[in-house]
């Protein structure tokens, strides 16, 4: 399955939703994306509450995501949803290290 | 006598998604619940990455068995069966599956897939 991200703005932070899967084969798309709005000061959201599977390739893009915005003092939240991606953060404690929030509305204060 | 199923695909990041086709369809034609199907999707994903990256020539081989209470899948890796960090490989599967292990051979992981007993 394509991995399809839509991008938008909401009240200063850039929200990146992804639908699809997030694997060997997608990861780098996602990895790239993401990319795209790491920059000094950025505030960056990713809903990832329409992601259908995803696996630790996937994680390593989040992780690298929160290396990148703590270098450049931005700020990086994430939509888990309650489906695959939440679960596969809280195995691998991943859910202690990033900033999760149960939707966009509630991630960008708006 | 064990049923065996068998799938082979191209050694391609893009054929991941075949191989947790083939498992999680096996797995729910022997029952098991939509959670286990959906662990066994992720521990059949990170074996099939531990194959592709550490031979990404070859393809990936996929073994199925059934048992007396549930399937017994294994994955052929080469010589990566080991591979794991700090976020996936190894660790994870047997963080989903405790009794999953790499094969005697020490070329495959082995996944094994169980119902409770008296289920």
């Amino acid at each position: 399955m394509d991995l399809v991200t839509n991008h938008h703005e909401e009240d200063g932070w850039d929200v990146l939703a992804v639908t699809g899967e997030i694997d060997l084969a997608t990861a780098p798309q996602f990895e790239r994306e993401v990319s795209e709005y790491i920059r000094e000061g950025c505030r960056l959201c990713l809903d990832l509450s329409g992601v259908s599977f995803m696996d630790s390739t996937g994680l390593r893009v989040l992780i690298g995501a929160l290396k990148g915005v703590e270098e450049n003092d931005g700020s990086l939240r994430v939509v888990a949803g309650d489906g695959p991606v939440a679960k596969l953060l809280t195995i691998t404690g991943l859910d202690e290290r990033l900033d999760l929030y149960p939707s966009v509305a509630a991630a960008t204060g708006s | 006598m064990a049923d065996r199923f068998t799938l082979e695909v191209p050694g391609r990041p893009e054929h991941l998604a075949t191989i947790r086709i083939f498992a999680s369809t096996l797995a729910r034609r022997f029952g098991f619940d939509e959670d286990t199907v959906a662990d066994l999707k992720l521990a059949i994903s990170e074996a099939g990455t531990i194959a592709l990256l550490g031979d990404d020539e070859s393809a990936v081989r996929v073994d199925a068995r059934s048992v007396e209470r549930g399937l017994d899948f294994e994955i052929a890796t080469g010589t990566a069966a080991h591979a794991g960090d700090d976020v996936g490989g190894l660790d994870l599967i047997r963080a989903l599956f405790e009794g999953a292990a790499p094969g005697p051979s020490g070329s495959s992981i082995v996944i094994p897939l169980r119902r409770p007993a008296g289920s």
